[in-house]
């Protein structure tokens, strides 16, 4: 026998309030593991995301940085147009690794989906662009060659979507023009899975876009002063420099802000835990205060109640927390859909990552309050006398 | 040889600004070995004095020493941690209900004093004597639910001697029991007195019960009026 055991029993007294307490716990620490894992998540996935577009530096037209951001992400629409003239003239700067030229288009395609769809085209020069995207690999096929007019690349989950394979042919919507599929990427988890690439100039004559781009990435070398350069870049007229840092802080400021917000519920979550655990143990003190009276006037020190009760909290807060974190681990996946339905942007990769320094730390964290919780409660039951407890018996 | 000696021993509790004299300037002895019977009517005091004896309150005034030492003295207070000291050291305690931790067996029950006593060391064989001499021992694994009345004193009086103490306050032990069960506790009570040679001090309202006693405290209005 030792205390522990005393105090173990003890909470089984009352299964169905213990139940609730735990309950009650294990909800703060679920919510607190999943805000951390997204945390984490969300900012890997935004890093990765980014660090795959393969370049430090977007030119775009002139426009809101944010439509351009989204532009870069994931495709957007409503695109503006800058001449590809101004190739040559950033190709002249001495801090330049390597350019490639982009044009995107967006084509409605009825036949897509149920009720169709957005297709989304990127003309690529052939020579600079797979360079700069060296992870891009292929499930069949190859890039099509510089000079060829007439093949497309699919990623991977455009291929499965029109359900092509090399060599088919198909028309694109919105074009009379009849493309041969020339190569089928690999799944990278980006939005280059749902992109239809072909060769630049095919793309511009397709639909009528001769001599425009709608974005430039740019690779500097090593050496480069980055924020040098793209003051240089701003006396070029008409364009928009977009930065992949701060592409990154933009974004990352906007999701602090949501996650300020959340952080705040979940601290009020846990505030509302941890009353519930002092509510529940000051209340199992006093209804055991005649039997807390007898055991002190069998031995028991003060600080033995004390211990007792703390450890009795403790076992309540730990049981919470353990099973907040591996309902947090069990239930991630379906986190991450309901994140991603309501947030309006989400980059690819998993969302809530949780591991084991954030598992140990949600856990210390609920235990430390849960104590923290217990000790009014567990001073209440140090200060009894065994001799009130034995006049209240009588 | 005295065991316990009081001397002047006086309780005093406020009541708003009324003052009650629980105990008033009682003095006496108990010698090693003795069965003292404190009796009296409601209120007369023997309550206050055997929780003073047993170092569950302090007195307001006089002095008591256990085995030649002086407990209380003077009025002087003593903290909880400092009574729980001596009572871990001398005492064990019956009352009249049984007060057993419900989630505990008959066995867990008995070994909850050796918990908080560290310097406590009970063996199986100890265990094992302590449920021989009270008839418990088929029932060790047993909840405090699925026992009788008296089955559940026999275990409170079980706890009380695992710490192997020299004197044993039992304060109306039998209050909750029938008259066999109560014949029961009165038996084993005194077999412990005689085999085992604790002092017993206690208190009870029933004179058949009190004349186990070989030594008897009258007390009436917080002074004694009988003792022999």
């Amino acid at each position: 026998m030792n205390i522990f055991q005393i105090s173990y029993k003890n909470l089984l007294r009352r299964k169905t309030r213990t139940f609730f307490t735990v309950t009650g716990i294990m909800l703060s620490a679920w919510v607190l593991v999943t805000l951390l894992g997204f945390n984490r998540g969300y900012e890997n996935s935004l890093n990765n995301d980014i660090d795959a577009m393969g370049f430090q530096i977007i030119l775009t037209a002139k426009g809101c940085p944010y439509e351009a951001a989204t532009l870069m992400l994931k495709g957007g629409t409503g695109l503006r147009y800058m001449p590809q003239s101004i190739v040559a003239d950033v190709d002249k700067s001495p801090e330049v690794s390597k350019t490639s030229a982009m044009l995107m288009h967006a084509e409605f395609d009825p036949n897509k989906g149920e009720n169709g769809g957005t297709s989304i085209y990127l003309g690529i020069d052939p020579q600079t662009y797979p360079e700069m995207k060296p992870y891009l690999q292929f499930q069949q096929g190859a890039w099509f060659n510089e000079n060829s007019q007439d093949e497309i690349v699919l990623g991977f989950e455009a291929a499965e979507l029109e359900q092509r394979e090399i060599g088919d042919l198909m028309i694109l919507p919105g074009s009379e023009t009849e493309f041969k599929v020339a190569g089928i990427l690999k799944r990278t988890g980006t939005q280059d899975d749902g992109m239809i690439f072909l060769p630049l100039k095919a793309l511009q004559k397709t639909f009528g876009k001769e001599g425009q781009l709608t974005m430039l990435g740019i690779q500097l070398k090593r050496e480069a002063d980055a924020n040098l350069f793209e003051e240089e870049l701003y006396k070029l007229q008409d364009v928009q420099v977009v930065s992949m840092a701060q592409v990154k802080n933009t974004i990352m400021s906007l999701v602090t802000s949501a996650k300020v917000i959340v952080l705040s519920i979940a601290f009020i979550a846990f505030l509302i835990a941890m009353f519930g655990v002092l509510n529940t143990v000051l209340m199992s003190v006093f209804e055991r205060y005649q039997e807390i009276g007898i055991l002190k006037s069998m031995g028991a020190l003060p600080s033995d109640i004390f211990k007792m009760i703390l450890i009795e909290t403790a076992l309540l807060c730990s049981l919470g927390a353990a099973f907040g974190i591996i309902f947090s681990l069990a239930f991630a996946d379906a986190s991450e859909k309901i994140i991603r339905y309501f947030l309006p942007f989400t980059p690819n990769g998993n969302l809530i990552a949780i591991d084991l320094q954030i598992a140990a730390l949600s856990f210390a964290a609920i235990a430390a309050i849960g104590i923290i919780g217990g000790i009014y409660p567990s001073i209440r039951a140090a200060q009894i006398r065994p001799l009130e407890a034995i006049r209240a018996n009588d | 040889m005295n065991l316990i000696t009081a001397t002047g021993l006086t309780k005093i509790y406020k009541r708003g600004s009324e003052e009650v004299r629980a105990l008033d300037g009682v003095s006496f002895s108990i010698e090693k070995g003795d069965i003292a019977a404190v009796t009296g009517p409601s209120g007369s005091g023997k309550t206050t004095l055997v929780n003073i004896i047993g170092c569950l309150d302090n007195p307001s005034s006089g002095v008591l020493k256990i085995d030649g030492n002086e407990i209380f003295k003077d009025g002087a207070s003593f903290s909880e941690s400092e009574l729980t000291k001596v009572r871990r050291k001398f005492f064990g305690y019956i009352f009249q209900k049984f007060f057993l931790l419900p989630t505990l067996t008959v066995k867990e029950n008995i070994l909850v004093p050796s918990v908080f006593q560290k310097e406590l060391t009970v063996t199986q064989e100890k265990i094992n004597e302590v449920l021989e001499i009270l008839g418990i021992a088929r029932r060790k694994n047993h909840l405090p639910y699925e026992l009788s009345g008296g089955e559940m004193q026999r275990v409170a009086i079980a706890r009380a001697l695992i710490n192997s103490p020299e004197i044993l306050i039992a304060d109306e032990p039998t209050g909750n029991l029938d008259s066999k069960r109560s014949q029961e506790i009165q038996e084993i009570l005194t077999q412990l007195n005689k085999e085992r040679k604790i002092t017993i001090i206690l208190v009870t309202h029933n004179p058949e019960f009190a004349k186990i006693g070989n030594k008897k405290i009258e007390m009436k209005d917080g002074k004694i009026t009988v003792e022999n």
